[in-house]
C-alpha cells in the first residue's frame, strides 16, 4: 500500500521545551486514524505540522510525494489552500455572516462553482443536520452547530486531506455519530483523515488509533491498551 | 478583492467610522490649505501697505474757492503740475484708487452693478435720448496692480499708454469685475460716460472673482462689481488740451482733482514727507493743499488680523489633526482585533499571514482613497476655488500615505504579536 503521509523523526521544540521526539507515522491514502492521549502532549502541533500551518524543526514529512519538509510557509499554504481541509480546536467563525455564508468564505479565494459548492454545502448540511440553520447568522447558533459548520467549511474544497482537532469536542453522542459517519464515508471516496479526539465513540469508526504520550511519543493505541 | 469586500461588508460600522475619520481629516486639510491660500494672498497684498507709512492728499478747493480757482485756465495748468511732479517723486509712492461711478449705456438687467442699488436712489438717467445707469466703477493707477494681488481670468493688464489722455481720444480700457463675465466678453465695447464725457470703453480683461485692492476707503475693495479704468494724467497741459479738443473743461477739472484724492506711501515721517511736497509746492506754486494721515492705522490692524487669524486656524487644526489620527489609530486596531477570526478562516484556508497584512492594507487603502477622493470633491465644490487644486490633489495623496503608513505599523505589529497557531489552538 502506497503511504499518503509519511513522518520520520519529526522534532519539534517550542522555547526549549521538546513538544514532540522523533514521531514517526505512516498513514496510507484513503485512511482514517485518530491520535488521542491527554491535553499538552502535542496532539495539536503534530497536526499542525500535517496542515502545513508550522514546520517541524527536523525530520521528513512527505505528503502525497510532496516533500512538505522542504517547503517554505507560503508554499505550504497554497497546498494547505488547494488540498487540505482543516479544523481547528478554536474553530473560528466570520461574524455577521451566514451560516452558508461562513461554509463558503474559504472558496473566496479562488475561483469556484458557485452553485455546485451551494449544492455540495447544503448536502453535507444535511448529513450534519444544520440544513435549517444555513440562512441564519451564525451568532446565533449554538457551540455544537458553529462546530458542525466548522467541519462542513473544512470539507467544502473536498480536501484530499482532512485534518480534525477535536472535531466532536462540543457534539453529543448522537452528533458525534454523525460526524465520524461523514468522516468514514468520505475516506471511501478519496479523503484520508488524520483527527485528534478525546471520544470514546471514534475506536468504532478509524482505521487505526494512535497514543501520544508526555513527551510527544506516538505509540500504537492498541499495543497500549494491550500493556 | 472579494476578501477586501467581505471584510469591509463584515464590519459595516467601524468601516464607516474609519472612512469618516479619513474624511474629515482629509476635509480639514484642505480648507487649512485653502485658508492659508486665501490668507497668504492678504498678507501679501497687506504686506505691501504694511511696511509704508501712508498719507492722504487732499486740496482745499471746495464751494466758491474751486470756482474761483478754475476761473482761470493757468490754473488748471498749476494743478496739473503739481500732480505730475508728485506722481514723479521717487521718495513716495502716488497710489490712487478712487471709488467714482460712471453712466454705462445698455448696461445688464443686473442691478448690482449700479453704484447706489441699496438705496432707493434713481441710478437709471437719459441723455442724448439713451439711458445710462449710474455704474460702480473705479480709476487706478499703475501702483494698484503692482501693491495689490489682481489676478484676471482673462485678458490683460492697462498697458502704459492706458494711463495717458491724449488730444482726440475717444476709447479707453476697462477691466470688468468677474460678476460681468455672463454679460460681456473680451474686447467688448462699453459706451460710457466718465466724467460727463462720451467714451468707448473697451474690455481688456476680467479680474479674477473676489480679487480685492486697497483703496482711499476700504482696506479691502472687492472688485467682482465693478468696472476698473485707468486713472489719467494729461499728455499735455490742460490749457493747450482745452484749446485743442471740444471736451468740455469740466472732465479737466475732475481729472485733476480726483488725483488729489490720492494716496502717498513713503518711508518719509510726516515732516519729511510735508517738506518733500513743499518743495512741490515751491515748484510749482500750488498750495491749496493738505496732507493728512491715512489709513495706515487700519492696514496694520487688518495685517495683523490676518496673521492672528492664520495662527489661530492652523492651531485649531493641527489639535483636530491629532485627534483624528488618534481616533483613526484606535479604530483601525480595534478593526483589526476584531477581524482577528475571518483572518483565522483564512489562514485555515490557504492564505498566508503576509497575504492576511496585504489584503488589510489594500482595504484600508481604498477605503481611504475614497474618502479622501469624496472630501477633496466637497471641498473644490463647497468653497469654490480651484486655484491651489494640485496642491489638495498631492496633499490628500500625502494624507493618503500617511493613513497607508499608519496601518501598515498597525498590521506588522498586531499581527507579529499574535500567535495564530496558539490561537487556532485556542490558547
Amino acid at each position: 500500500m502506497i503511504n499518503f503521509i509519511s513522518l520520520v523523526n519529526i522534532v519539534k521544540t517550542y522555547k526549549e521545551k521538546t513538544i514532540l521526539t522523533n514521531i514517526n507515522l505512516e498513514v496510507a491514502a484513503n485512511q482514517f486514524i485518530s491520535i488521542k492521549g491527554p491535553s499538552g502532549v502535542g496532539k495539536s502541533t503534530l497536526l499542525n505540522i500535517l496542515a502545513g500551518l508550522e514546520r517541524a524543526d527536523s525530520g521528513q514529512y512527505i505528503m502525497d510525494g510532496i516533500e512538505m519538509h522542504k517547503q517554505h510557509l507560503n508554499e505550504l499554504s497554497n497546498i494547505r489552500g488547494s488540498g487540505i481541509g482543516y479544523i481547528s480546536q478554536y474553530n473560528p467563525m466570520i461574524r455577521n455572516l451566514t451560516v452558508r455564508e461562513n461554509i463558503l468564505a474559504p472558496l473566496l479565494l479562488g475561483k469556484y462553482d458557485k452553485k455546485q459548492s451551494t449544492a455540495y454545502s447544503d448536502e453535507l448540511s444535511v448529513d450534519l443536520k444544520i440544513d435549517h440553520l444555513l440562512d441564519k447568522k451564525i451568532e446565533k447558533l449554538s457551540g455544537g452547530e458553529r462546530q458542525r459548520v466548522g467541519v462542513i467549511r473544512a470539507l467544502i474544497k473536498k480536501p484530499t486531506l482532512l485534518i480534525a482537532d477535536e472535531p466532536t469536542g462540543s457534539l453529543d453522542d448522537d452528533t458525534t455519530r454523525l460526524v465520524f459517519n461523514l468522516f468514514k464515508r468520505l475516506c471511501g471516496n478519496e479523503t484520508t483523515i488524520v483527527m485528534a479526539t478525546h471520544s470514546y465513540l471514534s475506536s468504532q469508526y478509524v482505521d487505526q488509533e494512535y497514543w501520544m504520550s508526555s513527551g510527544g511519543i506516538l505509540l500504537d493505541a492498541k499495543l497500549v491498551s494491550t500493556k | 478583492m472579494n476578501t477586501t469586500r467581505l471584510l469591509l461588508k463584515n464590519k459595516k460600522l467601524l468601516t464607516l467610522i474609519i472612512g469618516l475619520l479619513s474624511f474629515l481629516f482629509s476635509v480639514v486639510l484642505f480648507v487649512l490649505l485653502v485658508n492659508i491660500n486665501i490668507s497668504k494672498i492678504e498678507i501679501r497684498s497687506a504686506s505691501k501697505f504694511h511696511n509704508y507709512n501712508i498719507y492722504k492728499l487732499t486740496d482745499n478747493l471746495i464751494g466758491e474757492r474751486e470756482i474761483e480757482f478754475f476761473k482761470d485756465v493757468k490754473n488748471y495748468d498749476i494743478l496739473n503740475n503739481f500732480n505730475n511732479d508728485v506722481f514723479k517723486n521717487n521718495k513716495v509712492v502716488f497710489y490712487h484708487a478712487v471709488l467714482q461711478p460712471i453712466g454705462l449705456k445698455e448696461y445688464p438687467p443686473d442691478k448690482k452693478f449700479s453704484a447706489y442699488y441699496e438705496s432707493d436712489f434713481n441710478n437709471i438717467y437719459e441723455h442724448e435720448g439713451a439711458f445710462y445707469q449710474i455704474t460702480k466703477s473705479m480709476q487706478v493707477t499703475k501702483s494698484v496692480f503692482d501693491y495689490n494681488v489682481v489676478e484676471l481670468i482673462e485678458g490683460q493688464y492697462f498697458d502704459d499708454s492706458a494711463y495717458v489722455y491724449e488730444a482726440g481720444r475717444k476709447e479707453i480700457p476697462v477691466i470688468l469685475g468677474s460678476d460681468y463675465r455672463p454679460y460681456y466678453k473680451l474686447h467688448d465695447q462699453l459706451e460710457v460716460h466718465h466724467y460727463f464725457e462720451k467714451f468707448i470703453g473697451r474690455v481688456v480683461g476680467f479680474a479674477k472673482e473676489n480679487s480685492f485692492i486697497f483703496t482711499n476707503n476700504e482696506p479691502q475693495q472687492v472688485l467682482n462689481r465693478y468696472i476698473l479704468l485707468p486713472s489719467m494724467s494729461l499728455s499735455e497741459q490742460p490749457s493747450e488740451l482745452l484749446q485743442k479738443t471740444e471736451v468740455n473743461e469740466v472732465f479737466f477739472r475732475a481729472l485733476l482733482l480726483s488725483k488729489m484724492g490720492g494716496i502717498l506711501m513713503t518711508n518719509l515721517n510726516a515732516l519729511e514727507v510735508r517738506k518733500e511736497i513743499g518743495e512741490i509746492e515751491k515748484v510749482t506754486n500750488f498750495t491749496d493743499y493738505q496732507i493728512i494721515g491715512a489709513n495706515s492705522l487700519a492696514v496694520d490692524l487688518l495685517y495683523k488680523m490676518i496673521e492672528t487669524n492664520q495662527t489661530l486656524i492652523v492651531t485649531i487644526s493641527g489639535v483636530v489633526f491629532i485627534f483624528i489620527l488618534c481616533a483613526f489609530y484606535l479604530f483601525v486596531k480595534s478593526f483589526i482585533k476584531r477581524q482577528f477570526d475571518t483572518y483565522l478562516v483564512f489562514i485555515m484556508s490557504g492564505v498566508t499571514n503576509h497575504k492576511i497584512k496585504k489584503t488589510i492594507q489594500l482595504e484600508f487603502s481604498i477605503l481611504n482613497g475614497i474618502s479622501i477622493g469624496l472630501a477633496l470633491l466637497c471641498t473644490v465644490l463647497f468653497m469654490q476655488d480651484t486655484t491651489i487644486l494640485s496642491i489638495l490633489i498631492i496633499a490628500g495623496f500625502i494624507v493618503w500615505l500617511v493613513f497607508n503608513i499608519v496601518v501598515y505599523l498597525l498590521v506588522n505589529n498586531l499581527l507579529a504579536t499574535t500567535n495564530i497557531i496558539e490561537k487556532l489552538k485556542g490558547d
